[in-house]
């Protein structure tokens, strides 16, 4: 990444590197969006609703960067990159391009009250007629053939797959897996899927419309990608719409390079890695190599991310319910610690304030004296800062024999912790991750240590899904910094919700298990106490153990149960730490 | 206004009295409120008003206006009075809530949740039907004349948990919710207030906007109104656009070095 920037800063008209568009993107789009930098061969810039990846300045000459930022953005902030709108633009190039030129004129409208004076100065912006006032309507337009005018290179283009390939739901995910791992995938004839098939007539349509290729898991997955938009009687409009090319045989290519990435060890197919560079306020974490028994520095990069899905919010209300009374008990005493109390009627020292304001009443004769004058320390102060971490990854969309979801059980009973633990007035952070091999791990934010709790939080909550895989180990770090160096309390808990399997590119088994380990270990020299909780699924018990040690480690079949035994488990990593807190490991270097 | 200098010139100094411009109908509910012996609670985030709107107010319905501004060891007879020793003697002192009720004038508590616990026990008579403030020392009760009102303000989210208001004494208040103004009534705040001209202030309301659009690390604060007026000013003193954004509009709103740097980016763009 270093690399990266000198490069741009020597190239580029405005020297700037993505990650200094931070701001300015998030600002524009109304909510956290990074911006990273392609290293692939797009021309134009492009968004998949969390983050918005610039072109290689090379390949433009390092002109319009912040153009195509505040372009992209505006897309985010006018909500044009619906699911349902980015089904009907796969394979449609030129429509999405039409599109793109309706919706970021219609988003420069709408966002005018937060967008550069210079960006509505631009001849494009200022000289261009608002012809649609709704992304429905631009949708109409685009696939209409009424004259529009160029799309200029600076705003960019719109993936339609770049963005659905986070509709994946946690079914298309196991499906995905099972097949791969049952080898049913065919090695090499899988057709070439990519955005930039310029074809009207969209080949990938015809693909996806096939009835044998649906048999193939690529179509199965690609079906599932688009969703119900596949609708019978849409396909039949499309077949008419469309040309009879044939399909031409290939490799998965830049449409999944974007998002669904499989493991190396289970796909047989070869998976690129991810097309952009992550340069925008990403952390670099250690991580424990096992096998050569040391660190590799600055190996996982993880970046802090706004929760969103392109479906939009679900229906949490089945899920999000209110905390037991009983947890509140079991919870409440927790990380106590010592506080004066003044006015008391006995204690170990005088209250001195107190004592001056009796001594006045007597001189005034106002009262003859008191007996509340002194002052003792107790035990009632909450000194405890929680970080709740969630696994948000597409494993935990598996559904028990209930049909609940693993991953609806997690998010259960981390709001009810999470808002229980707020409500006795300890410092809270929650966040989901997961991951796409090392170079993007992602921490969603569901609630910040120093946000109150609002119902801000459960529609974050609304808008996570079960997507990527687990990197254990710098979810643990991460979460151990935000408590040693944010929150900053003497009694600090790390609660890790997951399913226990910790599994990502290049991350597994005893690599895995050893980096969690070490994460482990560095988290409790710091004073952290870490506790695992697993809620239902098929968690490989033994794993876990070796991993977390049998006494922080609590296992329950479902969430209901969370209250009879989360007391003994978390007292217990708290006191552990509560005696070595000045004691780390020889060498264990701390990120960030 | 005129004050003297250190050299003993005087120089001007601008008096920025102008009034609060509504956004909806808080000063109907405000003059509804005073008449039928209301109080009232503001909430809203800082700089975006509500002293400016309690000002306004009370000169509009010409009553005096004592402010508190609550701290951790406010007491209740700080609000109340106290005794003093004068050369031996004891002398009773009338606190500003004493002097505002027996003046009828309007007592605004500022961030009244830092208040400590105790001056419940005064402001609950005050703020329900009766109307009145005990003074324990003295051995009275004073009933509010009419004119008398008491005003708190409450900035929801910046207080923690433990520090909240009580429901006991929230639901004795009328509340009145003031939201940083739009773009349209904030560019107008701007020129009404600072005199400075129509696309500079366009340009600050665009920033500032954008700003509070942000949830990131390093910026607890958004971007307020107050913060967008200072900006203001010192362009109009003839600080170059850049650094006075700099100096007034993100300098105070960071400490942290990453958000500093992406908000300076950010202001470039919006500046140049």
């Amino acid at each position: 990444m270093t690399a990266r920037k000198t490069l741009l800063n020597t190239q580029a008209v405005h020297t700037a590197v993505p990650s200094e568009y931070l701001f300015l993107a998030s600002a524009i789009a109304g909510r956290r969006v990074s911006v990273h930098l392609s290293t692939g061969k797009d021309v134009r810039a492009s968004a998949d609703g969390q983050t918005i990846v610039l072109p290689d300045p090379r390949l433009n000459g390092g002109r319009w960067v912040w153009e195509s930022v505040a372009a992209q953005a505006a897309l985010i902030g006018a909500d044009s990159l619906e699911a349902p709108i980015m089904r009907r633009l796969v394979g449609r190039g030129q429509s999405a391009l039409r599109y793109v030129y309706l919706e970021v004129v219609r988003g420069a409208v709408l966002l005018a009250d937060r967008m550069p004076s210079a960006f509505l100065a631009l001849p494009e912006i200022r000289n261009a007629k608002a012809r649609t006032r709704s992304a429905d309507e631009s949708l109409e337009w685009a696939l209409g053939s009424r004259a529009l005018p160029e799309t200029p290179d600076y705003f960019g283009t719109v993936r339609p797959l770049g963005v659905l390939r986070r509709s994946v739901s946690e079914n298309g995910w196991s499906a995905l897996t099972k097949k791969q791992a049952s080898g049913d995938f065919a090695q090499a004839k899988v057709p070439t899927l990519d955005d930039d098939d310029e074809g009207e007539e969209s080949r990938l349509l015809k693909l996806l419309q096939n009835p044998l290729s649906r048999k193939n898991p690529v179509g199965d997955l690609l079906s599932k990608l688009l969703g119900a938009g596949m609708s019978k009687g849409r396909q039949q409009q499309d077949v008419e719409d469309a040309g009879g090319a044939e399909i031409p045989v290939g490799r998965i290519e830049r449409a999944l390079r974007r998002g669904v990435q499989s493991s190396a060890a289970a796909a047989p197919m070869d998976l690129p890695a991810l097309e952009a560079s992550a340069a925008s306020q990403a952390v670099a974490y250690p991580e424990w190599d096992v096998h050569a028994r040391q660190y590799r520095q600055n190996w996982a990069i993880l970046e802090e991310v706004e929760a969103w899905r392109p479906d939009g919010a679900r229906d949490m209300s089945a899920v999000l319910v209110a905390p037991p009374f009983e947890l509140k008990r079991q919870l409440g005493s927790l990380g106590l610690d010592h506080e004066m109390h003044r006015r008391q009627p006995e204690g170990a020292e005088f209250d001195l304030s107190r004592l001056l304001e009796c001594a006045i009443d007597r001189a005034t004769g106002h009262a003859q004296g008191a007996l509340d004058i002194y002052r003792s320390s107790r035990r009632t102060r909450r000194d405890l800062a929680v970080a709740l971490a969630l696994d948000i990854s597409g494993s935990t969309g598996e559904k028990n024999t209930a049909g609940i979801s693993v991953f609806d059980q997690q998010l259960q009973v981390g709001y009810q912790i999470g808002r229980t633990l707020d409500q006795l007035g300890d410092t809270v952070a929650i966040y989901g991750f997961h991951s796409w091999g090392r170079h993007l791990v992602r921490a969603v934010q569901l609630k910040t240590a120093e946000e109150r709790w609002s119902a801000r939080v459960g529609e974050r909550f609304a808008q996570l899904e079960p997507v990527g895989y687990t990197r254990t180990g710098t979810a643990i770090r991460y979460g151990t910094r935000l408590l040693t160096q944010s929150m900053r309390l003497p009694n600090r808990l790390l609660i890790l919700v997951s399913d226990g399997i910790a599994y990502d590119q290049d991350y597994e088994s005893s690599y895995a298990q050893g980096d969690a380990r070490k994460a482990l270990e560095e988290a409790r020299a710091s004073g952290t106490a870490v506790v695992c909780l697993c809620v239902g699924g098929s968690q490989d018990a033994v794993a876990l153990r070796a991993i977390f040690g049998s006494a922080n480690l609590l296992m329950i079949d479902a969430a209901h149960q969370l209250s009879v035994n989360i007391r003994p488990v978390c007292r217990q990593a708290l006191a552990a730490v509560s005696q070595r807190k000045l004691r780390r490991p020889a060498g264990a270097p701390y990120a960030g | 206004m005129e004050v003297a200098t250190m050299d003993g010139q005087t120089k001007p100094v601008r008096n920025r009295d102008s009034s609060y411009l509504p956004a909806g109908g808080e000063k109907q509910i405000f003059a509804s409120a005073w008449r039928q012996g209301l109080p009232i609670l503001l909430k809203g985030p800082t700089g975006c008003g509500k002293t400016r709107f309690v000002q306004t107010m009370a000169a509009e319905l010409g009553r005096p206006l004592y402010t508190v501004a609550c701290h951790e060891d406010l007491t209740a007879s700080d609000l109340v009075g106290r005794y003093l020793l004068k050369g031996g003697e004891t002398v009773w002192e009338d606190g500003p809530m004493t002097r505002a009720v027996r003046e009828g004038a309007i007592c605004y508590l500022d961030e009244v949740v830092e208040a400590r616990a105790d001056t419940t026990v005064v402001i609950h008579p005050l703020a329900d039907h009766r109307r009145e403030l005990n003074i324990e020392r003295l051995g009275v009760k004073l009933v509010a004349p009419p004119e008398f009102m008491l005003v708190m303000s409450y900035n929801p989210g910046y207080q923690s948990v433990l520090k909240d208001l009580k429901p006991s004494t929230r639901q004795r208040m009328v509340s009145i919710e003031l939201q940083f103004p739009s773009a349209e009534i904030e560019q107008r705040i701007l020129l009404q207030e600072t005199g400075i001209d129509a696309d500079t202030a366009r340009r600050l309301v665009q920033l500032g906007q954008a700003i509070r659009k942000l949830q990131h690390e390093g910026l607890p604060e958004a971007a307020s109104t107050r913060t967008l007026i200072s900006t203001a000013l010192l362009i109009k003193d003839g600080v170059p656009a850049m650094a006075a954004a700099e100096a007034a509009l993100t300098g105070p709103l960071t400490d942290d070095p990453a958000a500093s740097r992406h908000l300076l980016e950010m202001m470039k763009i919006y500046m140049a």
